[in-house]
Parts: structure tokens; sequence; C-alpha cells
């Protein structure tokens, strides 16, 4: 036993000094999610709005400015015609708001209607979704101003703000367990140089014993695994405000379940490659598949039927699930205990894998 | 290094009376070829033990077999009395073994790395008595990535010491160091010795072997080719004097073969070896030879047979560095 805490200290030792490894396994996942926290941070999302208005003051048409002004997401830009349509077609407009006035203006004492040609670009359609919607709520809500009707507008700026919340939550669990299965599957080069560097060789020459030296690596890589989760989900927290839910020793228990997954598949994978540069191409070859299939960036429902057969039987698929529904309380692809007991049936499968592939020289 | 009398109760308490090594009629193939063709050798307790061989002669195969690193295709081998593929973790526990591992730990210290390797063992040497033997108390607090060859070369060695083994194995073990740090290490093997110690070496070098070695086998093409002390290599080989010279392109072996009292001739261009027993005719004729043929004799020297011309004896070439 006292082999193997000493040669799980030199691994540890080893990992902390090692720059490299230090940035691949806590820097490079920080960043993904500081870089995708800041890209979907904003929960209030403007949209240019152009405003073409009548040359002669007219109440009605100032009442739907005002109106339009309330509006925390709309930027408005006022100016001619010509001006503002061409601007949309440049995209620096998601629509422009012509608003005409009657045609008998001069002389009618009382409230006058006004008519809003809406331009659109097809190209913005997303935005053109958003903003339509509340443009005929504001001309509503207008409308019942001067009829004395009591407003009713308010909806469309919550769905926004509710969509936003929802994509850090979603995303930040997916890249615990992204991260997790990189850290894993890289492995596959550290193996490779273990080996061709003749280390494990050199051990074979001792009396240390096949399972202390691969246990006490798998130790350090779980542990560093937990740590990195640790401080993706606190970086979550503190500088995105997601949502964090929870029982945090059941996710460490996920983690341990899906470090070991993929730390198999990455000695696997070791046994395959020949040299560190030959396993490059097989790690990319495992992970990419994943990565943009099993969830970690978008929901698995948003892929075509054909490829969901594939995304079912991606090991990530339920890795990211089940750390997704520990966290939060969202939608889920099966029940907690399912993604855990296909994570395991995964791990006898990347066991086998590893006890076929891996070589000690 | 623990000390010496430690060592030698242990190895007289503990089987003393069985070889420290021994290799019956072994055998290696990978795939379709034979690294190993019936190799059989006995290493004595306390002594040194050197295999010479040209590179894929064998040597490091043998000694891996040895160490229980490789599985042998047939024959048998005991190492301290026991046979290591089913007493592994037993004689793993009292052998030192080194290797050409210059990537073992690059983020470790020196002092880090032989005392984790000291932790693996039963017994212990003082790391710190390991580390000025051989020479490495500046860097013994640097990373091992850091060092030089010839300090990796020397940590490489001081593992294979960490344990205070019965019989240390060490494949090349000065290859890489520079004239001074090989002739100290010269001295640490000879004390290892002295102290009871046996050691099983291969080597590329002559003057390693001779000067080290109590007992020396040649491997060429996986088979021993020759046994024995370097000197009893030497006068088995050799009552002649050797007359060398260079000269290119190579002249007619014929003409010097017929030179007074030449009994052999060894050419490996541009380097020409006239074997004699009659130095002065030898001489006369071979200067007259030259001045009739116009060629300059390069380099001529007399010197008494050496390893080296044993080698080139019987394997037909010589053992470059």
């Amino acid at each position: 036993m006292k082999d193997f805490w000493a040669l799980t200290r030199a691994w540890a030792v080893s990992l902390r000094r090692d720059r490299t490894a230090l940035f691949w396994s806590f820097a490079f996942p920080l960043i993904f999610i500081v870089i995708f926290g800041i890209a979907f941070k904003n929960t209030n999302p403007t949209y240019d709005v152009g405003l073409v208005l009548p040359q002669q003051q007219d109440p009605t048409a100032a009442a739907f400015v005002q109106g339009l002004q309330h509006v925390g997401s709309f930027k408005l830009h006022e100016g001619s015609e010509s001006a503002e349509l061409a601007a949309l077609k440049d995209g620096k407009r998601s629509v422009v708001a012509v608003v005409r006035p009657p045609a008998n203006a001069s002389a009618s004492p009382a409230p006058s209607g006004v008519a809003i040609d809406v331009y659109l670009d097809p190209a913005q359609l997303q935005a053109t979704q958003v903003v339509m919607p509340i443009l005929r709520a504001v001309a509503d809500r207008v409308d019942r101003q001067v009829t004395g009707t009591q407003p009713l507008v308010r909806i469309e700026e919550r769905s926004v703000r509710a969509q936003n919340l929802k994509y850090i939550d979603f995303f930040l669990p997916g890249m615990v367990a992204f991260s997790v299965m990189q850290g894993g599957l890289w492995m596959a080069v550290v193996f490779i140089q273990l080996r061709e560097g003749r280390v494990l060789k050199r051990f074979g020459a001792t009396p240390v014993s096949r399972p202390v030296v691969v246990g006490s690596q798998t130790l350090v890589r779980l542990v560093v695994s937990i740590i990195q989760s640790a401080v993706l989900v606190l970086a979550g927290r503190f500088m995105f405000n997601a949502h964090i839910g929870g029982n945090p020793l059941v996710l460490a228990a996920l983690i341990v379940l899906g470090g070991l997954l993929f730390l198999l598949l990455g000695a696997a994978i070791s046994g395959l490659a020949k040299t560190e540069e030959a396993a490059v191409p097989i790690v990319n070859v495992v992970a990419m598949p994943m990565m943009f299939l099993s969830g970690v960036f978008w929901p698995v429902a948003t892929f075509p039927s054909f490829i969901q057969p594939l995304i079912r039987v991606l090991p990530l698929t339920y890795f990211g699930d089940a750390v997704r529904q520990l966290m939060t309380s969202g939608t889920r692809i099966a029940p907690l205990w399912a993604d855990m007991a296909v994570m395991a049936a995964w791990v006898v499968v990347a066991a086998l894998l590893a006890v076929r592939f891996f070589r000690w020289e | 290094m623990a000390t010496g009398t430690d060592a030698v109760v242990t190895a007289v308490g503990d089987g003393a009376d069985t070889p420290a090594a021994q290799v019956i009629d072994l055998h290696k193939r990978y795939g379709s070829v034979q690294a190993v063709r019936g190799i059989s050798f006995t290493v004595p307790r306390g002594t040194i033990f050197g295999m010479l061989g040209p590179n894929g002669a064998g040597k490091t195969t043998t000694i891996e077999i040895l160490e229980g690193l490789r599985e042998p295709t047939s024959g048998a081998t005991y190492v301290l009395g026991r046979e290591i593929r089913r007493d592994g973790k037993r004689v793993k526990d009292r052998i030192g073994v080194q290797l050409q591992t210059p990537s073992l730990f690059p983020q470790l210290t020196v002092r880090e790395v032989l005392h984790l390797f000291a932790t693996f063992y039963s017994r212990r040497a003082d790391v710190d008595e390991l580390i000025g033997a051989f020479g490495l108390g500046e860097s013994a607090g640097r990373k091992t990535s850091q060092l030089s060859g010839g300090q990796q070369q020397r940590l490489s060695v001081a593992l294979a010491l960490v344990n205070d083994p019965e019989l240390v194995f060490l494949d090349e073990p000065t290859t890489g160091l520079d004239p001074q740090a090989r002739v100290a290490l010269w001295d640490v093997i000879a004390r290892l010795r002295e102290r009871g110690k046996t050691v099983l070496l291969t080597t590329h070098y002559m003057e390693e072997a001779e000067r080290l070695c109590d007992e020396l086998c040649i491997i060429d093409h996986g088979q021993i080719v020759a046994q024995g002390s370097p000197a009893e290599l030497i006068a088995r080989n050799f009552h002649e004097q050797a007359v060398t010279f260079q000269m290119d392109p190579p002249p007619d072996v014929e003409a010097l073969r017929l030179l007074p009292g030449v009994a052999s001739v060894a050419v490996d261009p541009p380097d020409v070896a006239c074997y004699t027993r009659d130095l002065t005719g030898t001489m006369a004729g071979l200067l007259e030879w030259a001045s009739a043929m116009g060629r300059p004799l390069d380099n001529l020297l007399v010197r008494r047979a050496s390893l080296e011309d044993v080698f080139l004896k019987i394997t037909g070439r010589r053992l470059r560095e």
C-alpha cells in the first residue's frame, strides 16, 4: 500500500508541476465556460427598430412612439424612410416601422387613426418573430388607451429572458461532462508517453505490481476530474449566476463513473496508436461526434430523427444528461438511474476494450 | 548505498551457493526473427560479468529476459537461484535494473525519483549517499527533465542501486557519458564488486569490458561466439603483437600475409592490422613493401593484441562506439 500512495503522490506532484497539463485540465474548460457564458449572458438582447414618423405632430403616433420607448429590448432609430430602409437592407435594423399620417389629418380634432407599415428582413427571421408581436402589442395598447380599455401587454420580454437563463443552465452541466470526457480520452497520450518512454517497463523491473501503477494513476485522474468539475461549477455559479442544484456527493459519484468510463476508453486508444501523434486523430474521431451530438451545446432534440439512434448510443449523451438533471431540474432524456445504468454498461464495454488493446510495451 | 558488511551478510545468508544468474539454452524469437539462439552462461556471485556485442546481437533481449521483462521462447533462466517468472516479486525486490528511460518522471527532482523508487523495495540504500556517489549532488534538487544526458544516465544507474541489490543489471551503463564521467562510473561499478555484489552488464566499449569484467561473453547473431576472462580471450586468440595502420583504398591482403613473421591480417577499411610474432622482420618487410608500392602508412602503431582485436578476429567486424 505504501508504494501505491508514494506513486499516487508522484503522479500528483508531476501533474501539479506540468503547466501544459494544468492548462488543458483547468484553464481550457474554464475559458470555454467564460466565452459561452459571456456570449449568452445577455439576458436582454436589444433589437434595432427603425422609425419613420410623419412630418406633423400626431398624438396617436406620439403615443405609439412612447409605447415603444418602454420596451427595454428595443433600440429606436428615427430617420427618413429611405435612410431607414437602407439601414434595414444593411442589416442594421431588425424591422422598420413607417408611421403614415391619416389622409385628412389637418382638420380633425379627434384622435386620428394612423397606418403603420412594418418592413421586415426575411434573413432576420428570429428577430422578426420576437419584434413583431411586441409591435402589435404596443399598437394594441395605444388603441386601448385611446378607447379607454385596460392595457394587457408584457408577455414578450419575459419569454426572452427565460430562454437565456436556460442556456447557461443547460450548457454548464454539459460542459462538466464534456471536460471529464476530454480528460479521460486524452489520457491515451499520457499512456503512450509512459509506454514509449519505457516508464511502464521500468516499473516492470521493480516489485511494484501493475494494478498499483494503473490504480494510482487512475485515482489521481479521477480526483483531477472532480476538482475540474468543481471549478467549472463554481465559475458558472459566481460568474454567470448559473442555477446549481443537486447533491454534490451524487455529482462526484457521477464524475467518477464517467471519468472511469472515458479513462478506460483512453487506455484502449493508447494501445491502438504507436505514437502520440497517431493517437490524436483517433481521440478526435471518438470525441468529435460526442462533442456535437451528445447535447453538450444544443439539446439533442434539435437533431433530425435519423441521427437519434446514434445519439442514443453515445455514452456522453447519458453522462451529460445525468449531470444536467442532477444540477438543474430541466428537461431530461432518461431518468437518472437509467442514465447511470447505461454508463455502467459502457464502463464494462470500455474495460473490455482496454483489456483487449492496452499495451505495456 | 547501505553498509558493505550488511550486504555481504545477506548474500551469504540467502542461497549464496547458487550462482547469481544462470541461463540455459535460451531462445527468443520475434515473429520470424531469431533474436537469441541458444545462449547459456553462468554468472558467479561477486563477479562482474559482461556481454559484449554489436547492436542487435541479442544482448538486451537476453538481459531483459533475466530481468523478467520478457518471456523466453524456450530455455531456462535462474536469478538468485529462482525462476523470475514464478517468483517475480521476490526476485525483483533483490535485483537492481538500469534501463534507458530518459523521460522517467520529468517533473520530479532527482532526489524525489530516488526516494520514490526506494519505497518500492523492502531494502533501501541511503539516497543521499547514492547522490554523492554518482556526482549528482548539485542537481539533486533539479527536475530530471533539466538534467544533461550524462546526468540522466548516472541517475538511471543510481536508480538500479536504490534497493542495495545483490545482483545489478546494467544495460550499456556508460553510453553517452563523457570520458571523465565514464571513469567515475567504472569506479562505482568496481566498488560494487568489492562489496560482494554481482554485476551483469552489456557494453559497446572494449575498454570498459577489459577494465571491469571478470568474465566476458562475446555475442553475435544471437549466439555466444567466445567466452572467458578478457586476458584469456586475448591469450587464446593471439600470441602476437599487432601492427596497425590506415590505408585507403585497402592494400592487397595476400601481399601483407607474405611479409616475414605475419600470422594473420585483418582489414576493416581504412584500418589494417597485421598480427606478428616477429616484430622486427615484419616491420622491415612492411616498410620495404610500402616504399616499393609508393603508399604511405598512416598512423602506424605497434601494440599488444587487445579485446578489440579478438572481436575483430571472431566476428569479422569492429565494434564501433
